[in-house]
């Protein structure tokens, strides 16, 4: 239920009759403190954020929602004190500096999220967890009226997925999926290029992204203090604390990234982001691979136990086929024809040429197909120049993101279906209308995973 | 003393392999996905067809790579009867009597089916038959023929694979068996030599190599004759089971995909002392199992039962968890009372749950609610 309080914030009233809306606050605090002058948005433009999970992506979150003017940060949460109360401190210096006071003290700090999501001044979450808190915390800002910005991949499980489209769908919630390659000019242009034919009828789309980690340690060590070990794995089943169990600030190549627990490894947690361009430039937002067959390695020691490297041929109703692969797999196929080849990457291949995107940059063939102008009446993709600026407009308009939860579905589905068929050593048929996995009940199991209690969607 | 504990650890060995399923894994780049339809010949044999024929079929079955129907009157079988089926098998024999018996319709059915790409496959007295039927003995290779073949009594050797190479033989090594090996059988020019054992002279034998697999070509079809498999008893040797279901892959498909069996009671006992933090190659060697059986509704079945029992066992907490998870993905409401057990035990509850949570069906939803009550 949503509380109308302040008139001052009116931009971020609802429209729309029947859904339930930001909740509206005042902010006193930021009111007083606000200087003279142009450059800063007053508060009452401002979304308020709390960040949801400040480790290694999402204290880069917090970094990088402190630079946008109409953000002000007032809630971090994580279970582990040293990660939240340093956040703490780089949002208070950051507010202190801009709004020149010595101290700034408006940034609270939580170890439950349910005490941040309770917050009525709070418009907005950033949800930064490890992957097997993505969606059970999403349901959560659902309910409680947020918007939400999840990062990717998204749930442990497609039920769960499926759990979070019903929330969404019921509370009407802003969401933005962490796909930020969207708000990428070459992304959009790669992908236009494919959908406007530049280079012919759509035939092979080549995915690929850094493999998955081997090793970790498992040699039991004490939990650091001040750490809520009982509720980081929470949803998940318990097991002892290790050094590389929960990531460590800064490195991505460590931690739960890869612990089947907590993730299907980075065949999601990497592959979402060239996986989300084959689906955008393929026009298959609402809908997955029908077909899923190859292989994939799986270690048997250390830490570490997803897949690490892997070679899938998928097929799409269309008629598109897609080989989602590992680099490892991935460096002697598209080399032939790649010339700045690097680990990660979509190419969309035609019947009249090609065109490859990465964060380094697009390339094609003809090469002229890059000098191409999209004209008026053609087909246009979203634009979006920054994914959290991006998010923040659609808190305040409540119009739909570069980035919506029913493209984070279907192509989270992709990571889980592949992540099944290797695991099963079969091939797997979808039917993307109902859903379901067809004629193989064991993979059809996969589909689902149990929470601990008293966790549950 | 010592003689009674040998025969004990005989017992126990023979006790073992009676009671161990054989999971046979498809090899690794060539998963086949629609099981070969095979038709048992039976119904005559001057052998214990009562009781090989079903010990057979279950063999065939257990790989998964078949599914078997059986006839006890081959006269009955027409081209249609055969069109439904990729491999016959026949455990039939008329003898002593060399009549064909099969009728005419049969016997022009049964060849063409094999001279379009059809596979046949027989077995011991199977080819003690049909001396007078050219084609038949041109098909089959090698027979037993009257006043010539014979045999010394049953006893254990060796049997030597001589062609390493071929489909049907390739990695698969030389094993002993306890069973009647013939001599002096008749053998076509058409017969290519698999496997031969050594007939001892002490035991009845020639002193010689004798024939005990040899397999041919006949127009598109092909055919594995084993000359060995004299009673259920020879038939359950891991080595004769192998054979046996890769030459008659042969011969339906022209490419052999069954390789060495598991023994999942092996597999299984080889997790019993996981720890958390160990390496994990023994849980992933029962992982592939399940994933192997779950399409396979006999040997699901199995192998699920399997796993709900070492439940009860003193295998390890981390390994009760595995084999939890593993039931969560094969097990039915059978499996429902083991898991159930578990749910008030503080270590593995929530792995039970978990299992309960994935299993279709009544039994495993009146557990959980029965946990909640």
């Amino acid at each position: 239920m949503s509380k109308r309080r302040s008139t001052r914030r009116s931009l971020l009233k609802n429209v729309g009759a029947g859904v339930a809306g930001a909740v509206v606050a005042s902010c006193r605090h930021i009111r007083e403190a606000a200087p003279v002058g142009a450059k800063v948005v007053p508060p009452s433009e401002r979304v308020t954020l709390g960040h949801i999970g400040t480790g290694n992506m999402g204290g880069g979150h917090v970094g990088g929602f402190l630079r946008l003017k109409d953000a002000q940060i007032v809630a971090l949460c994580d279970p582990f004190k040293s990660r939240r109360d340093e956040k703490a401190e780089m949002v208070a210096t950051h507010y202190a500096r801009e709004n020149n006071r010595g101290s700034y003290a408006a940034c609270a700090t939580y170890n439950d999220f349910r005490e941040l999501l309770a917050r009525d001044d709070i418009d907005a979450v950033v949800i930064a967890t490890p992957d097997h808190w993505h969606v059970p915390i999403a349901i959560a800002a659902a309910r409680a009226g947020k918007g939400m910005y999840v990062e990717k991949p998204l749930g442990v499980s497609v039920e769960q997925n499926q759990a979070l489209r019903e929330a969404i769908k019921r509370h009407g919630n802003v969401f933005q999926y962490g796909t930020q390659q969207r708000s990428g000019r070459n992304f959009r242009f790669a992908c236009e290029l494919a959908r406007n034919r530049r280079i012919g009828k759509l035939q092979t789309i080549h995915v690929w992204c850094a493999r998955g980690e081997r090793g970790g340690s498992t040699e039991p060590i004490p939990v650091p203090k001040g750490s809520d070990y009982d509720m980081w794995p929470r949803p998940a089943p318990v097991a002892p604390y290790t050094q590389d169990r929960c990531i460590t600030g800064g490195t991505a190549r460590k931690g739960a990234y890869h612990i089947y627990d907590y993730s299907l490894g980075f065949i999601a947690g990497w592959g979402a982001h060239p996986l989300d361009i084959a689906q955008w430039g393929n026009d298959t937002d609402t809908t997955s691979p029908i077909e899923y067959e190859g292989t994939g390695t799986i270690p048997t020691e250390g830490l570490f136990d997803t897949i690490t490297t892997w070679d899938m041929h998928c097929l799409y109703a269309n008629g598109v086929r897609m080989r989602f692969m590992s680099n490892d797999v991935a460096q002697p196929f598209v080399e032939r024809y790649h010339p700045k080849y690097i680990d990660h990457g979509t190419t969309f291949v035609g019947s009249e040429g090609w065109v490859s995107v990465d964060r380094q940059g697009i390339y094609a063939d003809p090469p002229s197909l890059l000098e191409s102008t999209i004209g008026p009446a053609e087909i246009h993709l979203y634009e979006s120049r920054d994914h959290r600026q991006n998010f923040l407009d659609c808190v305040k308009s409540r119009k739909a993101t570069v980035s919506p939860v029913e493209a984070a579905i279907r192509s989270d589905t992709i990571s889980h279906l592949c992540n099944i068929a290797i695991r099963v050593g079969r091939k797997i048929a979808w039917d993307p209308e109902k859903e379901e996995i067809v004629g193989d009940e064991e993979a059809s199991r996969m589909l689902t995973r149990a929470m601990r209690s008293p966790w549950h969607l | 003393m010592s003689s009674m504990r040998s025969n004990l650890k005989l017992f126990l060995t023979i006790f073992l392999w009676l009671i161990s399923v054989v999971a046979t894994a498809a090899a690794a780049n060539a998963a086949p996905s629609e099981p070969l339809r095979l038709l048992i010949l039976s119904g005559k044999n001057n052998h214990n067809w009562k009781a090989t024929t079903p010990a057979l079929k279950e063999i065939y079955e257990d790989s998964g790579r078949f599914v078997v129907d059986v006839t006890n009157d081959p006269s009955s079988c027409d081209a249609g009867t055969f069109a439904r089926y990729e491999v016959i098998v026949s455990n039939w024999s008329a003898w002593p009597d060399p009549d064909r018996q099969w009728g005419e319709e049969t016997e022009r059915a049964f060849l063409e089916f094999v001279r379009n790409g059809g596979g046949f496959a027989l077995f011991h007295a199977a080819s003690a038959t049909f001396d007078d039927w050219s084609e038949f003995q041109q098909l089959i290779g090698a027979s037993y023929t009257k006043g010539t073949t014979g045999h010394g009594r049953i006893h254990a050797f060796k049997v030597t694979i001589v062609d390493r190479d071929h489909p049907v033989t390739r990695g698969i090594n030389d094993f002993w068996i306890t069973d009647e090996l013939w001599h002096r059988m008749g053998m076509r020019p058409t017969a290519h030599v698999l496997a031969t054992a050594y007939s001892a002279e002490h035991t009845g034998g020639t002193g010689n190599d004798e024939l005990a697999a040899v397999c041919t070509t006949f127009g598109d079809g092909r055919c594995f004759n084993f000359v060995l498999g004299h009673d259920v008893a020879a038939m359950r040797s891991l080595g004769w089971k192998m054979l046996m279901l890769r030459g008659t892959e042969w011969a339906g498909t022209g490419k052999v995909t069954i390789e060495k069996p598991i023994d999942v009671d092996a597999a299984l006992h080889a997790t019993a002392g996981y720890r958390y933090g160990e390496k994990r190659d023994a849980l992933a060697k029962v992982e592939e199992q399940v994933h192997f059986v779950a399409p396979k509704p006999v040997l699901r079945k199995k192998v699920a039962a399997k796993l709900a029992a070492m439940l009860s066992s003193d295998a390890t907490v981390d390994c009760k968890k595995f084999l939890c998870r593993q039931l969560g993905l094969i097990g039915s409401g059978q499996e429902v009372p083991a898991l159930a057990r578990l749910l008030e035990n503080n270590e593995l509850s929530f792995a039970a749950r978990a299992a309960l949570e994935r299993i279709p069906g009544a039994e495993a939803a009146a557990a959980l609610r029965a946990v909640r009550d």
